[in-house]
């Protein structure tokens, strides 16, 4: 009996949630925070539904209580006729300068479900020459359905043809309904099969809209390298050996490039200690996995033998008291792994 | 080691502001916001129709002329039925509010038929379904239905993205919704379901 309770003890602090993890559960929550939407399937229509969220959460979600990005600039490139819509493409460059594509590895509701769902375990399908190519297909779908068909055709292309959030959606408000099930036809059939589709392979391959499909991913990427945070590569302790790009699990050719959704599984592994987070020295602890002890609470002089002093300058109780300092120093800091 | 203690209190501060504003949001979104739509029992919102439809030479057209402004119908009793184009319950039930409207219209009640799909423009309802008389399964299946509009006493509207007038009612738009306001502008009924012309009767019939 105590054997059990022992067990699952363990189980549970094996498979404690990354900090990563917890940050994308709150994120979802906050991006669909009208829980009575989902019980009543209406959509919250009040003052914040205007302000662009940052991840993909549809509109039309029962739970929204923002508009999606994508589907934001889709529209403003409908209705913007000769003017620039500068309200969105100032919201979403300020969060993409602010963050990059954290927004994907960190806030992103529709990352997280591909991330839960890659946690199923199935044999997996790992990355190659030919996910690295297919990764550009997302900047495709980007130019031609976000900016062009919204711009000649007046509709959102990628809202009407693609986006399996959408789908999730309307099903999500699933009217029962005559009217509406009779309204079903081949539009709905291939966003359906598209979204099972994604699902499906998103348990094969990890994060499948993200890395192929998905435009507002490929629009964060041009600005990770300029975000403010994320992950930075210190090229001068670099030593090329690789094992960063073999862990990570996006299409990267570089750490911190535009594929990097900085998840932070390169920093535990780089031998050098070359990646940090951006902005380590300013906000975040200096990284976990070094200890540095604070150079003002050791008291140098009691540590060195010093060569003109004569001896009673430094007495024991010095040197004892700066071990203890040293000592006391490494015991308070932490080691973050990723579970 | 003053710096690691300050860096705690930094952290346990950032996660205690989290964890408010996800508090605050979820209680405000759940029990504060009130949505602005109207229920049974409140006065329906004022509104105007974009689109008016009227009968000409056995087609419908885009009447520019009529106006519809809920406010001004104070007096008369109000139905209101939301359809679409690609809901087959909600075009076989229009005869059903015509006949009411020939009916009760002398006792002061007003049907207006709604078209919602926001969508689609006015001239594209009416050109690729109303008017449509090619060979698709579409015209075969409801032209009998389409072509006795023209004929027909209620008033047929259509409201955009713009003005959407589905937005006002609290209730979810899965065609056909139904809405009968008194003559007081009250809201007495509002169901999405599709009724016989008896369930209508027994419905307007008290208000009137």
């Amino acid at each position: 009996m105590k054997n059990f309770f022992v067990k699952m003890k363990n189980w549970i602090v094996n498979h404690l949630p990354t900090k990563r993890r917890i940050v994308q559960l709150y994120s979802a929550l906050l991006h669909n925070a009208y829980v009575k939407g989902f019980i009543t399937g209406k959509m919250y229509l009040g003052g914040t539904k205007n302000l662009c969220v940052p991840g993909l959460n549809c509109y039309s979600c029962p739970g929204a209580i923002g508009s999606c990005p994508l589907g934001s600039l889709q529209n403003a490139m409908i209705s913007s006729g000769t003017r620039t819509p500068t309200y969105v493409l100032g919201i979403i460059g300020l969060l993409a300068l602010m963050l990059g594509r954290t927004i994907c590895g960190w806030l992103c509701p529709v990352g997280l479900a591909q991330d839960l769902l890659y946690k199923i375990k199935t044999p997996k399908i790992r990355k190659s020459k030919v996910t690295r190519a297919l990764s550009y297909l997302k900047y495709f779908i980007l130019v031609t359905l976000v900016v062009i068909v919204p711009l000649v055709f007046l509709v959102p292309g990628f809202c009407e043809y693609i986006c399996p959030a959408g789908t999730m959606a309307g099903i999500l408000s699933f009217p029962n309904n005559s009217g509406w099930l009779s309204a079903l036809g081949p539009f709905f059939t291939w966003k359906f099969t598209l979204l099972i589709l994604i699902v499906v392979m998103s348990i094969f391959c990890y994060r499948t809209f993200c890395r192929f499909l998905c435009p507002l991913g490929a629009l964060y990427g041009f600005f990770n390298k300029v975000a403010l945070l994320g992950v930075k590569l210190d090229k001068t302790k670099c030593t090329d050996c690789g094992l960063c790009q073999g862990v990570c699990p996006m299409d990267i050719k570089k750490v911190g490039d535009h594929e990097c959704i900085q998840c932070g599984k390169c920093i535990s592994v780089c031998p050098a200690k070359a990646i940090t987070w951006k902005g380590a020295k300013l906000f975040i602890k200096h990284n976990e996995t070094e200890t540095s002890a604070p150079l003002e609470s050791v008291n140098l002089l009691g540590m060195v033998k010093p060569k003109v002093e004569p001896m009673q300058e430094t007495n024991a109780q010095d040197v004892i008291e700066t071990t203890r300092t040293i000592e006391n120093t490494s015991s308070e800091v932490q080691t973050d792994e990723e579970v | 080691m003053k710096k690691f203690k300050m860096w705690n209190w930094w952290k346990i501060g950032a996660c205690t502001l989290a964890g408010g504003v996800l508090i605050g949001a979820v209680s405000y979104y759940n029990f504060v916001y009130k949505a602005e739509a109207a229920q049974v029992g409140d006065l329906c919102p004022d509104f105007t129709l974009d689109y008016i439809f009227g009968g000409e030479d056995g087609k419908m057209v885009i009447d520019e002329e009529q106006t519809f402004w809920m406010d001004q119908q104070r007096g008369k009793v109000v139905v209101l039925n939301f359809w679409a184009t690609y809901c087959e319950p909600c075009i076989k039930e229009i005869p059903h509010f015509n006949e009411l409207q020939k009916e009760y219209g002398e006792d002061g009640l007003e049907v207006v038929l709604l078209e919602g799909d926001v969508s689609t423009s006015a001239q594209s309802v009416l050109d690729s379904f109303v008017n449509l008389n090619d060979d698709s399964e579409y015209a075969k299946k409801y032209r009998p239905y389409y072509e006795q509009w023209p004929t027909y006493d209620c008033t047929f509207g259509k409201y955009t993205d713009s003005n959407n007038i589905g937005q006002k009612f609290d209730i979810i738009l899965n065609f056909p919704v139904t809405v009968v306001v008194d003559r007081n502008g009250i809201i007495q009924y509002m169901e999405a379901a599709s009724l016989t012309y008896e369930e209508l009767e027994d419905i307007v019939l008290p208000l009137l």
